[in-house]
């Protein structure tokens, strides 16, 4: 069901803005970028069945600054419920005015009109009108809001990723672009923020083989050579030589330093009732991770060109235009001088090293002008020059009265959750950050309630507890890079809700299951419960323990519930699950599995093996040996997703629903079986064993 | 400057030296569908088939190269129309998100079925530990795989 007005179609209100009926080919215009999460696919699906055309007949063109609406970041999974639902009026509005002129040739009412794989038919036969034909002589330039009136949601058929098989079997990546004529430039990235290389000897570096130019602004020095080989073996010469002189951010032991944070009352940021006035026996838990990588297989990448004082750039960015304005600041350009274009990109699970390497690609290429320069980062740049995913903390402390859940209090401890281009109007692109005059990062703020939080996403617990305080600090005096990642707070902070709730189950003697029922009005959030675990959870066996985790995503997205068995032996594995999800109407059923799958799988492998080593006040991973993530050996042998429809809800992203849920299972599983509180994420065998 | 002969995707090709396998195929030989991921053995991005085995294309030395035979994603293509049956089930079962680590993905398995036709989940599943996937694709990877291991078998 699509309702309100959506909001891109105030800055783009035309029918023309999202889609051309010309020279009989539709055209349809996104500002969503695909980032393998099927989002354009959906969004042609969306067009095609209101349209009544098949997708062959629609081309897509996605993320261009010179063609497509400016739809900001394709971020939050509301690629459907925002992009989706603008292209659904579009192409509603499209449609009647097509069928509006036909209606006229044929001299019968528009509203026995309907159109069937771009055949326009009355009466069931057809007429021998082209809808495309027809909509080449209708003009689209008015306005999408007086002509739309696209009801429900379209039920699209199943249709395969129309991007797929160019990124599993051709070259359509950002790295991929461009042919001999493109230079191979990277940017010699310091191993921590604020390290500046000072025993570099340019000239030498110049004379290194294949260098053609090493570009220095400030802090900031680049090097641009006829092929990446070169490129690699003069920045490694480099890194080498440097000398980084930097000062370490002194904050000891980081889980201290986050614990340390929680023992202050922090800023409310949602309070109900009085959490404090509460009596009864109290539960408290704790839970913390470290930084978490975004990991992407394929490095950050992008390709720039400077022509005649106008600027292109090629990027994976999740925001073409945001990356535009970020650019037009830190080189000081107008933005009508620089195109930015979406190219594929390897995984984006959120603010990753994708901009930063394009703002890389920029600076080198302005040395060539008229000339690409191709920048793909090493492996051990994209563990460490990117913006992590935040280190947090968060305590759950719960009143119990009469074998109910009284009050709670939530205390979250964490580094701001974005620094995404173009925060707080500063460009926030870590090369730019060290040119003379530098243009610094600002202190960042996090992302506000009405976007769902940073920090404190999913900190509000849904149980229906009449006491509530949440609590919020936010930590400037951490040295790293943190940034949008998958789910933001909700991973932590799902985990602590959920412990919490288990842990008050048990001290009432309620079995886990029922108590969380007892305390859900919802009934969509008591059904997906009752899906995994209606009849109960398995008991702990000789090798392993079942745990349950629930949450609804930013306590407005889908609905998720996860049952799975954890193995605790040598390693910790995940060897069985049950999910099951309630994302609204689903517009693409394989398209919200595969989600599903890959949400509860990187969750599995955060929550299990993931922490970013630190190195002085820096990232620390150099390779994936520092950062290990699951493995195929580690999936686990059975799982089984139950997709709760709805076909008259709103449709809602399902991306980050797993997160929370997944880690809160897991930890919940590994308690049960060791009987013994483990606050610290990831689990790894250390810390079971230290538990024991 | 001394070139290397080797038989690439079935069909002679050559190099000149010296440098990684990787470089030639992408920078040299124009074939992109190979990707770097970590130059350092560790992720599988890179992997091809040399002389039946799944080797990380990123260290290996074209030095090295002379009479081998090279086969890397494109023989599994055209994306459009995929010759091979890996190729097509990847499609079929949408058995990727990002699809960057699926080219050295195939290419393993492509070394596992041409040695042992039948191999059962554990075996598929040890044949990949040296591939990463960061999206989470694995389930729908390994039914993909079994796709394409039934078609090949007949």
């Amino acid at each position: 069901m699509i309702g309100a007005l959506p909001p891109a179609l105030n800055d783009a209100p035309l029918v023309r803005d999202w889609l051309r009926l010309e020279e009989g080919r539709a055209t349809l215009l996104t500002g969503r970028v695909e980032l393998g999460q099927g989002a354009v696919t959906a969004i042609v699906a969306i067009a095609a069945a209101e349209l009544g055309l098949d997708p062959e007949a629609i081309d897509v063109v996605s993320g261009d600054t010179d063609r497509t609406p400016n739809e900001g970041f394709t971020v939050g999974s509301m690629s459907i419920s925002q992009g989706g639902a603008a292209v659904a009026w579009a192409a509603s509005a499209a449609r009647l005015l097509v069928l509006a002129e036909a209606a006229r040739r044929l001299n019968v009412a528009a509203a026995e009109l309907s159109v069937r794989s771009g055949a326009i038919i009355h009466d069931e036969t057809t007429t021998g009108l082209d809808f495309l034909e027809v909509g080449a002589a209708v003009d689209l330039s008015v306005a999408t809001a007086d002509h739309g009136d696209p009801g429900r949601m379209p039920r699209a058929a199943e249709l395969s990723r129309i991007d797929l098989p160019d990124r599993v079997l051709g070259a359509p990546f950002v790295h991929d672009i461009g042919g001999a004529e493109t230079l191979a430039g990277r940017v010699l990235h310091p191993p921590q923020r604020g390290a500046r290389p000072v025993t570099l000897d340019t000239e030498a570096l110049a004379a290194r083989p294949g260098v053609l130019h090493v570009v220095i602004d400030g802090d900031a020095l680049g090097v641009i050579a006829a092929n990446q080989s070169d490129v690699d073996a003069a920045i490694s010469w480099a890194n080498e030589q440097a000398g980084w002189q930097q000062e370490d951010a002194k904050f000891g032991d980081l889980r201290d330093f986050l614990g340390k944070r929680l023992e202050t009352a922090g800023d409310t940021v949602f309070e109900q009732g009085d959490a404090d006035a509460a009596k009864g026996d109290v539960v408290e838990v704790r839970t913390s991770r470290g930084y978490i990588a975004h990991a992407a297989i394929g490095p950050a990448a992008a390709v720039a060109c400077w022509n005649d004082g106008q600027l292109t750039v090629d990027s994976s960015t999740q925001g073409v235009f945001p990356l535009r304005g970020a650019l037009a600041k830190a080189f000081k350009l107008d933005t009508s001088a620089i195109t930015v274009r979406h190219r594929a990109g390897s995984g984006c699970y959120g603010h990753n090293g994708t901009d930063d390497a394009a703002a890389d690609a920029v600076f080198l290429a302005r040395a060539v002008p008229g000339t690409p320069v191709r920048v793909v980062w090493s492996r051990t740049d994209e563990f460490r020059a990117g913006p992590l995913g935040a280190a947090m903390a968060t305590s759950v402390r719960i009143t119990l009265s009469e074998g109910r859940m009284s009050g709670v209090r939530v205390r979250v401890a964490s580094p701001p959750h974005s620094s995404r281009p173009g925060t707080a109007g500063h460009p926030c692109l870590s090369t730019p950050a060290r040119f003379d005059p530098p243009q610094a990062f600002p202190q960042m703020p996090d992302v506000p309630p009405n976007r769902g939080g940073g920090a404190d996403r999913n900190a509000i617990p849904l149980y229906a507890i009449p006491h509530m305080r949440v609590e919020k600090t936010l930590i400037h005096d951490l040295p790293l890079r943190t940034s949008s990642l998958r789910g933001l707070g909700t991973h932590v902070n799902v985990v602590a809700i959920e412990r919490g709730v288990e842990a008050a189950a048990r001290a009432t003697g309620t079995d886990p299951v029922a108590f969380r029922l007892a305390h859900l009005d919802d009934p969509r959030a008591r059904a997906v419960i009752e899906r995994v675990a209606g009849d109960g959870l398995p008991a702990p066996d000789a090798s392993g323990a079942w745990g349950l985790g629930f949450a609804r995503y930013k306590n407005t997205a889908a609905y998720c519930a996860v049952a799975l068995r954890l193995e605790v032996g040598e390693r910790l594995r995940v060897t069985n699950v049950r999910v099951a999800v309630d994302t609204g109407a689903i517009i693409s059923r394989d398209g919200t599995l595969n989600q599903i799958e890959g949400g509860l799988l990187q969750a599995i492998s955060w929550t299990l093996l993931e922490e970013m080593p630190l190195h002085g006040s820096g990232a620390g991973a150099i390779g994936w040996e520092d950062y290990p993530i699951l493995r195929f050996s580690d999936v686990p042998d059975d799982v089984q997703i139950e997709l709760v429809d709805r076909p008259d809800e709103p449709s809602l992203g399902c991306a980050e629903a797993l997160v929370g849920p997944t880690a809160a299972a897991i930890c919940i599983a590994a308690e049960s079986f060791m009987g013994a509180s483990l606050p610290e994420m990831p689990l790894t065998p250390a810390r079971i064993l230290s538990a024991m | 400057m001394k070139r290397v002969k080797f038989t690439l995707n079935g069909a002679a090709a050559e190099v000149g030296v010296s440098g990684t396998l990787l470089a030639a195929l992408r920078d040299e030989l124009g074939l992109k569908g190979t990707r770097f991921g970590c130059g350092s053995e560790a992720c599988g991005a890179c992997m091809v088939v040399v002389d039946g085995v799944a080797r990380p294309s990123c260290t290996f030395p074209t030095d090295d190269l002379e009479g081998k035979s090279v086969d890397t994603v494109e023989s599994l293509g055209p994306p459009a129309a995929p010759s091979h049956p890996l190729g097509r089930a990847v499609l079929d079962e949408q058995a990727a998100q990002c699809g960057y680590c699926l080219p050295g993905i195939l290419m393993s398995a492509k070394a596992l079925l041409d040695r042992d036709p039948d191999p059962d989940d554990a075996t598929v599943r040890a044949a990949l530990d040296g591939n990463l996937c960061r999206c989470g694709a694995h389930l729908r990877i390994l039914r993909a795989i079994e796709r394409a291991a039934k078609e090949m078998r007949g």
